[in-house]
């Protein structure tokens, strides 16, 4: 039989119009080759209905495709989305604080009779604190199940090393950039070199102080989203149980990799150069 | 923050016991150190390879040293003195219920094996004694790289004949050639105070021998607290990315007890709030 149109030759063989092989094949071979009566084009000749008129209105099954296709998950696009989130939000914030100025310029007692810096319009689309507090119950319970009760300080730091941090309630007690110390709030992801954390509006280390009153920046006082370089900084993380609350500091240092290769990584010691005392 | 990594424990090995005259002195010498402005003071155990260890691994109770509490850091430190390279088995053992672990090389290979294989803080070469081998600057570098520091210790310089001040010397002299300076830490090693010295006077004679004035400074500071860090991180922290942690820096040991695995003593009591007091 002939190799070469197999495909071609098993179906043209169920039609009723040939009746040998070799009939079958010589068709073929004047079918595919430059020379032969039969051209390998295909020809396309307009046929009858709707010619010439415009669709004005996708049929409904279209319309359902297209749809699918506008819903289908793709990781970039979402990616893409929540960067501009997070982008989106920053300028957000910038602005306000500029905005902010200049109205505390002109009317000085602006946000002296407000309890909450959110009644304000323009800041009414602020990414507040109390929304992600639900976040941290999830997370927390989430930790209590991975650690269990064990009291072995190297299984505890192993497991923890290898877990989820979105949601956790981190602090910055150590950085070389010297604003970022103190700060304390919601992780809601974790990139390669930095943490994005809510911060709750003053209320942070400066609070604490309770003889003189403390004197908030802008910046301070609208909180909202904040990225904090994982480089040179270490975090505090407390643990809570009923009776006890245990602490634990994170190396930002040597946590320089996505959170999703470091659920299976092996980690190594290090010089400890680059760790500050 | 003035380190002495090596004040010398008066036990020899696990058979022997510390009497009270021989507690007493090393106190003595702590009160001295804390006089001369150390702050991080590490109690160093010497003991021979070979030995079988114990249950309890660490002989050092650093619970009898409560009058030092705020006034001294104390941690605890093991030499092991290696004269086999095949037989490096104990370090693993060591290396949980010490603050610090030091390996002292006594042949090349020793040396080399140490420096590729182990996870130690400190490399102590015994400088009173003619070196094992010639220091090549790229075994040593290589150890600093790692983040191993070389241990030079000043009572071979005070307190000793002639003779072997200078073998000692000369011992220093080659270290300084081969480690370019970088990675290393001066130590008292002392066995009574008598011979224990002011930082800056040593400092000052290692000058003489030729370091630069900055790294005097750092042979006494920075670099013996970055040993201490690592050391600390190995018992505290998981491959140093997430660390229990008390009250203070990442060195702190106050909190811990014999065992140095129970995170029991890091538990906290959750503090109430307490009612505020009311304005008069």
């Amino acid at each position: 039989m002939d190799r070469k149109h197999t495909i071609e030759h098993l179906l043209l063989s169920r039609s009723s119009k040939f009746h040998d092989d070799g009939e079958i094949s010589k068709l073929l071979e004047s079918r595919y080759s430059l020379t032969g009566s039969q051209k390998n084009y295909l020809s396309l000749k307009p046929t009858e209905g709707t010619h010439g008129k415009k669709h004005n209105h996708k049929s409904i099954m279209t319309a359902i495709q297209l749809q699918g296709k506008n819903n289908r998950f793709s990781p970039t696009k979402t990616k893409n989305e929540f960067k501009s989130f997070i982008t989106d939000n920053l300028k957000y914030q910038d602005r306000l604080v500029r905005q902010l100025y200049l109205k505390l310029e002109k009317d000085p007692n602006l946000l002296n009779n407000l309890n909450d810096i959110t009644e304000l319009r323009i800041c009414k689309n602020l990414i507040r604190y109390e929304d992600y507090v639900e976040m941290n119950k999830l997370w927390k319970g989430y930790i209590r199940e991975i650690l269990g009760t064990t009291n072995h300080i190297p299984t505890m730091v192993s497991k923890l090393s290898s877990s989820e941090l979105i949601g956790s309630e981190l602090e910055v007690i150590h950085s070389r950039c010297i604003n970022n110390i103190g700060m304390k709030g919601i992780v809601i992801w974790e990139s390669q070199h930095n943490f994005v954390m809510v911060v709750p509006r003053q209320a942070n280390w400066k609070k604490d102080i309770s003889t003189i009153e403390p004197q908030f920046t802008l910046k301070e006082k609208i909180g909202g989203l904040r990225v904090i370089s994982k480089r040179n900084t270490n975090f505090k993380l407390q643990l809570e149980t009923e009776e006890s609350s245990i602490t634990f500091e994170i190396i930002g240092n040597r946590l320089l990799i996505r959170s999703t290769d470091r659920a299976t990584r092996r980690f190594k010691n290090h010089s400890v150069k680059d760790i500050d005392v | 923050m003035i380190c002495d990594v090596n004040v010398l424990w008066p036990q020899e090995d696990y058979g022997s016991s510390v009497t009270a005259s021989q507690l007493s002195e090393l106190k003595n010498r702590l009160a001295v150190l804390e006089e001369l402005g150390y702050t991080h003071v590490a109690l160093n155990f010497r003991i021979r390879q070979g030995q079988r260890l114990p249950a309890q691994v660490n002989p050092i109770d650093l619970s009898s040293f409560s009058e030092f509490k705020d006034r001294l850091k104390l941690f605890t430190r093991v030499t092991l003195i290696v004269e086999d390279a095949s037989q490096m088995q104990t370090v693993a053992k060591l290396q949980n219920a010490f603050d610090l672990v030091a390996v002292e090389p006594r042949t090349e290979k020793a040396l080399t094996s140490c420096i590729v294989n182990m996870e130690v803080d400190l490399i102590s070469l015994d400088m009173a004694n003619r070196l094992p081998c010639y220091l090549k600057h790229k075994t040593i570098c290589s150890a600093t790289e790692k983040g191993v520091y070389f241990e030079i210790k000043y009572s071979d310089l005070v307190d000793t004949s002639s003779s072997t001040r200078a073998t000692a010397i000369s011992n220093i002299k080659q270290l300084f050639r081969a480690s370019r300076l970088r990675g290393l830490v001066c130590s008292s090693g002392a066995k009574s105070a008598k011979s224990l010295r002011n930082y800056s006077d040593v400092a000052n004679m290692l000058v003489l021998f030729g370091l630069d004035h900055n790294r005097s400074q750092q042979i006494f500071k920075d670099w013996p607290l970055k040993a201490l860090l690592a050391g600390r991180l190995r018992i505290k922290s998981y491959k140093q990315v997430v660390a229990i942690s008390g009250d203070e820096n990442l060195i702190d040991n106050s909190l811990e007890g014999k065992n140095k695995q129970d995170a029991t003593p890091y538990r906290q009591p959750k503090r109430r709030k307490e009612d505020k007091p009311s304005t008069t």
